[in-house]
């Protein structure tokens, strides 16, 4: 495996840790699974719509969302947001986050 | 149009009943969305068909991330001791039958035609066959069951330093006992289930002519050969879990212990109330010398005590010594 391999791999380990963190931020409000893709990709992260569809289906398994179909629109869509569970679990996940930023942060100024 | 449906069903097809609807539904709608966003720029129906179903990817792999069970049957943890242990037990069924074919042929002094060796080898692969399922099936068991007491384990944090198994080098490895039980185990199984004619014993008379009397009771046969089963299928757990786990904790001992008992009291009471054993068998070898045939008569009346008695002997002397190698 070249560096370049080592380095993509690397990248989508750091990127598969940030998903679930990333998904559950923006279901504050109701969002289809193709909406919260352009979502997501407006504010710069980018997620394969194969890889997320399946994913919101496991969270709301795990009772961190819940979902609903809208059939009021000519295309039935099913809609996602946070749970009560899943806003607890943001909150917590939110504040770990600034704490690993920091530690990083620290971390990577070492190096320098 | 075609082309979504050919897809969406080409990933539900590998989900479970119970979500097909619902994911094929809700994907739909996804793709179809996609599909106008693409549309909207510009892109003509067929391009943007193609282009949203190839951003989703091979239908086979979406369909496994919908999936959160494992759709395996022996895991990676498990493999390699299963393909040692299938390929001890196809080695020990093998040997067994081709001895025990021998043997027979030997003592029926009938020339070896084609249907003896066509039954032969029929006998090694269903036995083979039957053998190598029994392997699966009790893997699955212990997958499944790891799988469970994992989850249990993570979700109570209990796991302390006492479980963890001991070094090789400073205890003694029960795996060996396992692989030599198992196969004995298994040998005396398939057997048992599919060639009982060939425990008896032959009486080779004007040189030629062989006669053979069964050493088990044919008749309460459906009895006894349930019993005897369920005794030897815990028996043959308790090989494998000495095979998998060959240093057990004291809390695996005491459940494989428990297991060993539960397997001696049901071989007990198979022997003690269906009498396995042929009461004939002395009247027919030896009509006329009374002493064996009294003697026998006391032996299938008694078997089971014996049998308990020696069974019982055995699980505390492995008691013993375990607890002596564990100090």
């Amino acid at each position: 495996m070249s560096i370049q391999d080592q380095i993509q791999s690397i990248l989508l380990e750091m990127r598969r840790g940030t998903l679930i963190i990333s998904v559950l931020s923006q279901l504050k409000e109701n969002e289809y699974g193709y909406s919260l893709v352009s979502k997501l990709e407006a504010k710069g992260m980018s997620v394969e719509p194969g890889t997320l569809y399946p994913l919101l289906r496991r969270l709301e398994k795990q009772g961190l969302l819940e979902s609903s179909w809208d059939i009021t629109e000519n295309r039935p869509r099913r809609y996602y947001r946070l749970s009560q569970d899943g806003m607890i679990c943001l909150k917590i996940l939110s504040s770990e986050w600034q704490n690993q930023h920091d530690i990083m942060s620290k971390l990577l100024s070492e190096e320098e | 149009m075609k082309l979504i449906e050919r897809y969406v069903y080409a990933c539900i097809r590998h989900l479970p009943k119970n979500i097909r609807d619902d994911v094929s539904q809700e994907l739909t709608s996804e793709i179809e969305t996609m599909i106008d966003e693409h549309k909207v720029n510009g892109t003509n129906e067929r391009e943007a068909i193609q282009m949203t179903l190839e951003s989703l990817g091979d239908p086979k792999q979406l369909a496994s991330q919908y999936i959160d069970k494992p759709t395996y049957l022996i895991g990676p943890l498990y493999y390699p001791t299963f393909i040692m242990v299938s390929k001890i037990v196809l080695l020990a069924v093998t040997i067994g039958l081709t001895v025990a074919f021998f043997v027979r042929t030997f003592l029926q002094t009938q020339p070896i035609g084609y249907s003896i060796v066509g039954e032969y080898l029929a006998s090694i692969f269903s036995g083979g066959v039957q053998s190598v399922a029994w392997v699966v099936f009790i893997f699955v068991l212990l997958e499944r069951a790891d799988d469970a007491s994992f989850k249990k384990e993570i979700t109570a944090n209990s796991w302390s330093v006492d479980q963890l198994p001991e070094l090789p080098a400073l205890k003694k490895s029960l795996r060996s006992e396992g692989i030599v039980g198992l196969i004995f185990t298994l040998i005396f199984f398939i057997l048992l289930n599919t060639r009982l004619e060939w425990f008896s014993a032959f009486i080779i008379s004007n040189g030629t002519q062989s006669t053979s009397i069964p050493m088990f009771n044919l008749a309460s046969k459906n009895d006894w050969l349930l019993l005897f089963n369920v005794s030897l299928l815990f028996s043959v757990v308790v090989h494998f879990w000495y095979i998998i786990k060959p240093y057990p904790t004291p809390k695996q001992f005491f459940s494989l212990v428990t297991l060993e008992l539960i397997s001696l009291v049901i071989i007990v009471i198979a022997f003690q109330i269906y009498s396995p054993l042929n009461p004939e068998l002395f009247i027919q070898l030896t009509p006329t010398n009374q002493t064996l045939i009294d003697l026998w008569g006391q032996v299938v009346g008694n078997a089971g005590w014996y049998i308990g008695f020696f069974g019982l002997l055995g699980i505390t002397l492995d008691s013993i010594s375990y607890i002596k190698n564990k100090r």
